[in-house]
C-alpha cells in the first residue's frame, strides 16, 4: 500500500521522466472513476470510451497545460471539456433535455420505473434523470472525489453555486429514489 | 450529507458503480504514454544530436580558418623532409603528405638550394624544369614511387585549394620563373635619375656606399666593395659611369641587353660602344654588357 501515499502529481512527474510504471498506477488509480464519470453524465457507451480515450491522450501529449498542482481537478476539467464539446456536437444541450427529455441518453421513462428495476438499477436511471448541471456536480462529487472548491473551480461557479447544485441533486434523487430507500 | 436518506443514496450509487472502459481502450492509452515517452527520448537525443554536429561543424570552421600560410610552409618544408627519405621510409611519408606534386614542388626547393649552394644555376633550372613538367604517369615510369602510385593517386585528387595556392606560390620561386619575372620589371631603356655630382651629396644617398676622389677630381664609387659609379666633373661636362650594382643609386637598367638590341654600335680597342638612349651608351664586353655612360651638363 505504499503507492498510495505517492500523490497523483508526483506520479505524473515520475512518468514524464520516463518512468511507465508510474503511469501505469496513474491510470489504475482513474481508470473507472473517469469512464464512470463520462458514462454517467449521459454519453452513451461508445461515445464515453472515445471521450475517454481522447481525455487520456490529452493528459499524455498535453502535459505542459498542467502547472503541476491538483492533477485530479485537471483531469476531469479535460474530461469535462471535452464531453461539453461531443454534447455540442451532438447538439444536446441542457435546454433541449428540458425541452425533450426523452432524447437525452440514459433517460428514464416513468413506465419502466413502474416496472419494478432493481434499487441498482433505478440509481443509475434516477442520476441520469438528473439536470445536467446538478448530474455533473454530483458525479464530480461521489465519483470523482473532488472537493467543493475544486468543483468550482473545474466547472467555472462558485462554491455557493456548487452548494446548492448538490442540494437540488440529492433533493431529487431522494424523490425519485422513495421506494428503495 | 448526515441525512440516512442520503447516506443510503450514496450507497446504492457506490454499488452501482460496475462498468468499465474496455480492455482495448486500455492497450491504446498504454501504447500511447509509451510512444509519447519514446518521442521525447527522440527529440532529447535529437537536441544531443544537433548540438554534437553543430560542435563539429564549429571545430571544423574553425581549423579551416586557421589553416594559415604559415602552416602551409610548414607542409611543404615537411613534404621537402619526405623527399630525403630512404625508399622504405616512403609509404609512410606519401601518406603524410597533402599533395602529389610535391615532387616538383621538392626539386623546386632542391633547385633554390642548390643556387645558394653555389651550383650552376643553368643545372638546377634543368632539374626543376624536368620535376615541374613531371607528370604522375612519369613519376610512376620512373622506380621507386611506383610502390606509391596508388597513394598518389588519391592525395591528387584530394589536394586542398591551399595547397594547390602554395604549389602556384611555389612555382612562381623558381629561379628561371623569377628571372623572367626580373626581366619583365626592368625597363628596355635605361632610366637614370637626377644623380648630385658632389661626392657628399652622392654618399649621402645611401649609407653603403663608400666612394674616394682622385686629386684629377674623378670619383669612385662602390657598393659593398663594388665598383658601382665613376664621376667625372670637367669644366663643361660631368660623365657619368655605372656597373651592374647601381641600382642602389636608383638607376632602372636590363643589365642582360645585347648589342644587337641597341643602335649605332662602334668597336673600339676593349669596349664596343652601342648608343642605349640618345644620352646614354652601353659599353659591351664580348656581347656582355660591363658600363653605361652618359654626360650632363656641369653647372
Amino acid at each position: 500500500m505504499k503507492e498510495q501515499h505517492i500523490t497523483d502529481e508526483s506520479l505524473f512527474a515520475t512518468y514524464r521522466k520516463g518512468d511507465m510504471t508510474a503511469f501505469e498506477q496513474l491510470y489504475a488509480r482513474y481508470r473507472q472513476p473517469l469512464y464512470l464519470y463520462l458514462l454517467r453524465l449521459g454519453h452513451a457507451e461508445a461515445t464515453a470510451e472515445d471521450i475517454f480515450h481522447d481525455c487520456w491522450l490529452r493528459i499524455i501529449d498535453q502535459h505542459a497545460q498542467f502547472d503541476g498542482n491538483h492533477f485530479k481537478a485537471w483531469v476531469y476539467t479535460v474530461a469535462r471539456n471535452l464531453s461539453t464539446d461531443t454534447f455540442r456536437k451532438a447538439q444536446i444541450r441542457r435546454a433541449d433535455d428540458q425541452q425533450n427529455p426523452g432524447d437525452q441518453p440514459g433517460m428514464i421513462s416513468t413506465e419502466r420505473q413502474q416496472e419494478g428495476e432493481d434499487c441498482i438499477e433505478l440509481i443509475k436511471n434516477s442520476v441520469a434523470a438528473l439536470p445536467i448541471e446538478q448530474r455533473d456536480v454530483f458525479l464530480l462529487k461521489e465519483e470523482a472525489g473532488l472537493s467543493l472548491q475544486q468543483i468550482a473551480d473545474v466547472m467555472a461557479v462558485g462554491r455557493e453555486t456548487i452548494k446548492s447544485r448538490i442540494r437540488y441533486a440529492m433533493s431529487q434523487l431522494r424523490v425519485m429514489m422513495e421506494e428503495c430507500l | 450529507m448526515t441525512d440516512p436518506q442520503d447516506e443510503k443514496l450514496i450507497k446504492l450509487y457506490q454499488h452501482s458503480r460496475q462498468e468499465e472502459p474496455s480492455v482495448s481502450i486500455d492497450q491504446s492509452i498504454h501504447q500511447a504514454a509509451e510512444k509519447a515517452l519514446y518521442r521525447k527520448r527522440k527529440r532529447w537525443l535529437w537536441g544531443l544530436s544537433t548540438a554534437a554536429i553543430l560542435v563539429i561543424s564549429f571545430n571544423v570552421v574553425l581549423e579551416l580558418m586557421l589553416d594559415t600560410p604559415e602552416e602551409l610552409e610548414e607542409v611543404i618544408l615537411s613534404q621537402h623532409d619526405q623527399s630525403t627519405r630512404s625508399p622504405a621510409e616512403m609509404p609512410s611519408a606519401i601518406n603524410e603528405t597533402r599533395f602529389s606534386s610535391s615532387v616538383a614542388q621538392d626539386a623546386a626547393d632542391e633547385a633554390a638550394v642548390g643556387l645558394s649552394a653555389g651550383i650552376s644555376v643553368d643545372k638546377e633550372l634543368e632539374t626543376a624544369e624536368s620535376a615541374l613538367s613531371a607528370d604522375p604517369q612519369k613519376i610512376k615510369a620512373e622506380g621507386p614511387r611506383n610502390d606509391y602510385d596508388e597513394v598518389l593517386k588519391e592525395r591528387q585528387f584530394a589536394v586542398p585549394e591551399q595547397s594547390k595556392e602554395a604549389l602556384t606560390n611555389a612555382e612562381s620561386f623558381h629561379p628561371k620563373a623569377m628571372a623572367e619575372k626580373k626581366k619583365r620589371a626592368l625597363p628596355v631603356v635605361p632610366v637614370i635619375p637626377e644623380l648630385p655630382s658632389t661626392m657628399n651629396s652622392l654618399l649621402a644617398m645611401n649609407h653603403q656606399i663608400t666612394g674616394e676622389q682622385a686629386v684629377s677630381g674623378l670619383m669612385t664609387f662602390y657598393y659593398r666593395d663594388k665598383l658601382i659609379l665613376t664621376i667625372k666633373p670637367t669644366s663643361e661636362l660631368v660623365q657619368y659611369k655605372a656597373w651592374p650594382g647601381s641600382e642602389v643609386l636608383g638607376i632602372k637598367m636590363d643589365w642582360s641587353i645585347k648589342p644587337v638590341q641597341s643602335r649605332g654600335c662602334i668597336k673600339g680597342p676593349v669596349y664596343q660602344s652601342c648608343n642605349l638612349t640618345d644620352q646614354v651608351k652601353g659599353l659591351y664586353e664580348d656581347d656582355r654588357l660591363d658600363h653605361i655612360l652618359w654626360n650632363r651638363p656641369n653647372d
